[in-house]
């Protein structure tokens, strides 16, 4: 399974999310390789989508916390099905135009080459 | 998996905070963030070329360098140099490969011969200004090529 790093998480959900996802490794050693992980604020609704996916073998769905569902799966199997359930941005949108930022005039890249660097054989 | 690789003009193209032949591309086609990656390396030939700017060009475009470098990043959208591809290259590093950016014929550097050889070794269409390059890797190499800038 892929291992994705928090901070790429953390990126695509928010603090919530995350500051979630590291309180349940606290509770259980951040050497854990099981943890509980339950949905809160905007990350809950990823953890839905995420039950829908759950497969036999998969992942246990162990219990319910409250209203809110609660797997038990490793570290890497959470971020496997956080991917799988994420909505993708279109391409478009991550280079649209920000307000924020100035716009650019044209700069055109030189691919010629600086130097050239040889061994001899 | 990606399926296009963005070369470095069509990079530079898609951080200028504009609409450009880049951004009309991407509207117009069904593509998921992950659908469309770019080369560590184009990353450093855009960014040695806003260091080369005189400073009232360099301060913005430093602005949008950062924040294009940041996006991409957080999409995991840029691609390293693999063993494979750095050995492609040392393929094409032996081809007579030609850029007219600057309206005048030079030979493609060694980044863009890495630029090149990751979109061969990843499978991807190469999308990007066409330079006279691209058609003899299309013919030696089975480049796969889209010009999003030809009319």
């Amino acid at each position: 399974m892929k291992d994705i790093p928090l901070d790429q998480l953390e990126a695509r959900f928010g603090p919530t999310f995350t500051r979630a996802l590291r309180r349940t490794m606290r509770l259980h050693g951040e050497d854990a390789d099981t943890v509980e992980a339950w949905g809160v604020g905007q990350a809950k609704d990823h953890f839905s989508q995420m039950l829908d996916r759950v497969r036999d073998g998969e992942c246990q769905l162990v219990r319910r916390r409250s209203e809110d569902p609660v797997l038990m799966m490793s570290v890497t199997q959470l971020a496997t099905f956080v991917e799988l359930a994420a909505p993708k941005r279109p391409f478009a949108d991550l280079i649209a135009p920000d307000p924020t930022l100035p716009v650019g005039d044209a700069l055109i890249i030189s691919e010629a080459p600086i130097g050239r660097d040889e061994i001899e054989i | 998996m990606p399926a296009y690789l963005l070369g470095t003009q069509a990079l530079t193209d898609a951080a200028r905070n504009d609409t450009t032949p880049v951004h009309r591309w991407a509207a117009n086609q069904v593509l998921d963030e992950d659908d469309v990656v770019t080369s560590v390396v184009s990353f450093t030939l855009f960014k040695h070329q806003v260091e080369s700017l005189e400073p009232a060009r360099r301060a913005p475009w430093q602005r949008l360098f950062n924040a294009a470098l940041a996006r991409f990043r957080a999409c995991d959208g840029i691609l390293p140099v693999r063993l494979d591809t750095a050995l492609r290259a040392a393929e094409l590093r032996s081809m007579r490969l030609e850029t007219d950016t600057a309206a005048r014929r030079e030979p493609l550097g060694d980044l863009g011969r890495l630029v090149a050889a990751t979109a061969l070794e990843e499978h991807l269409v190469l999308v990007d200004k066409r330079q006279p390059y691209h058609a003899a890797l299309e013919t030696a190499h089975g480049l796969t090529f889209l010009d999003p800038y030809a009319r």
